[in-house]
């Protein structure tokens, strides 16, 4: 029998009352599935993402994630809810201010973690993302590549249950776009959902994991 | 979390948005020490009065020829009198040696005959130090027998009573002014702050931290600032009042009471405009 851990029922988005970026999607995502989702620029692929995360809510039909669902979450449980969920936003959200270990400890001291723990995970992090000699840089100065980086330890920093990047290729030659699967493959071997968007062909091609297709807000295959 | 990541993130808006925090800090202390110049002048009128009222003593003056008896009997109902705490005798050859004493032995020299009456001299509780308590109890003295004419110094208490409640008028009304202008001048610097932040105020929400995050760090900002605000312009009247002391004014400073009740009233004002700037969602 399949767990269920990602489940979009008839979910369209439509803004402003006429520009439809989400048609009547049905999704199921398995608990422990690596998937792509794959698409030209505004095929629906963010769109789809806010409302996994919920910044937005579906103009009609039903998301249930886990225990939750789109229907009537109060601040609380999505707060719950998006503690378990790591995202990397298209454009990274890193703050200007902090530096990449302050970044990167983030969602551990917004989730209550001890110091002593945030301390230990964040060093381990920024170890395994080669990030540790620039620990007390600022995100402008380090590297395109680097800042990617940083961002997806943020997102993987609490161990969430479900990963979700949104194009985290971007802007990245194809080798260094291969090693980001391999972050993100270690991570879903390690028991977290993962969900990429990407435009890329090159890389939906040579993707051996599940890859689905959107077009102008409706899925193809 | 953590409540030092709090206090930080907290404090760090302040640094944000250095020159309208420093504008607000400025008018705030301003706000604050004006209201405290009118509060501690209420406050020396207060105990000015005070200490006038607790002076103040009625005047029973007794008709010529009372018998000792009679006299007597007058102060025992005087005692019994609602408000009343002592009634001391003073005899038509007291009240004329003390006359003497004001004006020099010459200036009576020629009178035939002693023209001062004998007087009960009556001190009030503290509770009926007051005009409309000393009126009553006057009247009350006036219609007992034996009594020729009853007088409290009506002209002073009168005077010194409408320079307090003016005085106390003026401290209530520039309290209000006070509460209102802080609170528009820190839910400015506050939005200022909250605007300046929102994209890190949306982001820590969607990475967890809950609407209750971004309410927390305002409410604390603004009793940061209200609370810091009061205590910068108590030390700046105590600088004041200092300076005016030195020149011989008998002047008390605020008592404890009044000074933890000032700060709790930026603490409070800081609180709410916190409370109204860090309403609403943040995604």
């Amino acid at each position: 029998m399949k767990d269920i851990l990602i489940k979009l029922q008839s979910v369209s988005k439509i803004y402003d009352g006429w520009r439809t970026a989400l048609g009547n999607v049905d999704l199921e995502i398995e608990k422990g599935e690596f998937l792509l989702l794959v698409g030209p620029n505004g095929a629906g692929k963010t769109t789809l993402l806010k409302l996994l995360w919920m910044e937005e809510e579906p103009s009609s039909g039903t998301i249930f994630i886990d225990k939750y669902n789109s229907l009537g979450n109060n601040s609380k449980r999505l707060s719950e809810l998006r503690q378990k969920i790591g995202v990397v936003f298209e454009d990274l959200k890193l703050l200007r201010e902090k530096t990449l270990e302050e970044n990167l400890s983030l969602p551990l001291r917004l989730s209550g973690k001890k110091e002593k723990y945030i301390k230990s995970r964040t060093t381990e992090l920024l170890g395994a993302f080669n990030l540790y000699p620039k620990r007390k840089s600022l995100p402008q100065e380090v590297s395109a590549g680097e800042r990617k980086k940083l961002a997806i330890a943020r997102a993987v920093a609490n161990e969430p249950l479900i990963i979700l990047a949104d194009e985290p290729f971007g802007g990245l030659d194809q080798k260094v776009s291969f090693e980001i699967i391999d972050f993100f493959r270690e991570i879903n071997l390690k028991g977290s959902t993962v969900l990429l968007t990407t435009y890329r062909t090159d890389i939906a091609q040579s993707f051996k994991w599940r890859v689905v297709q959107l077009e102008k807000g409706e899925i193809k295959k | 979390m953590s409540f030092s990541f709090f206090i930080k993130e907290s404090v760090s808006g302040f640094f944000r948005e250095k020159s309208s925090t420093l504008t607000s800090l400025v008018s705030l202390t301003f706000f604050f020490l004006i209201f405290g110049i009118f509060l501690l002048a209420t406050y020396n009128l207060y105990a000015l009065s005070q200490k006038v009222k607790s002076r103040m003593e009625i005047d029973v003056y007794l008709q010529d020829g009372l018998t000792q008896k009679a006299t007597d009997e007058l102060k025992d109902k005087i005692i019994q009198l609602e408000g009343v705490d002592q009634a001391t005798f003073r005899s038509k050859e007291k009240a004329l040696q003390e006359l003497k004493g004001y004006l020099g032995e010459n200036v009576l020299e020629g009178l035939e005959s002693n023209p001062l009456p004998s007087t009960w001299v009556i001190k009030l509780k503290p509770a009926y130090q007051n005009q409309d308590k000393m009126e009553k109890v006057s009247a009350q003295l006036k219609k007992m027998p034996g009594v020729e004419e009853v007088d409290y110094g009506r002209f002073w208490v009168e005077k010194i009573e409408k320079v307090f409640k003016i005085s106390l008028g003026l401290s209530l009304s520039l309290g209000i002014l006070m509460v209102a202008g802080s609170l528009f001048t820190m839910m400015q610097t506050l939005r200022s702050i909250r605007r300046s932040r929102a994209e890190e105020l949306k982001l820590y929400s969607l990475l967890g931290a809950g609407s209750n995050f971004s309410r927390r760090i305002f409410l604390f900002e603004g009793v940061i600032n209200g609370t810091l605000s009061a205590l910068l312009s108590l030390l700046i009247l105590y600088l004041l009042f200092g300076f005016f002391s030195s020149f011989g004014f008998e002047l008390s400073f605020l008592p404890l009471t009044l000074l933890i009740v000032f700060v709790l009233i930026g603490f409070l004002l800081g609180g709410l405009a916190g409370i109204l700037s860090g309403s609403g969602g943040n995604g």
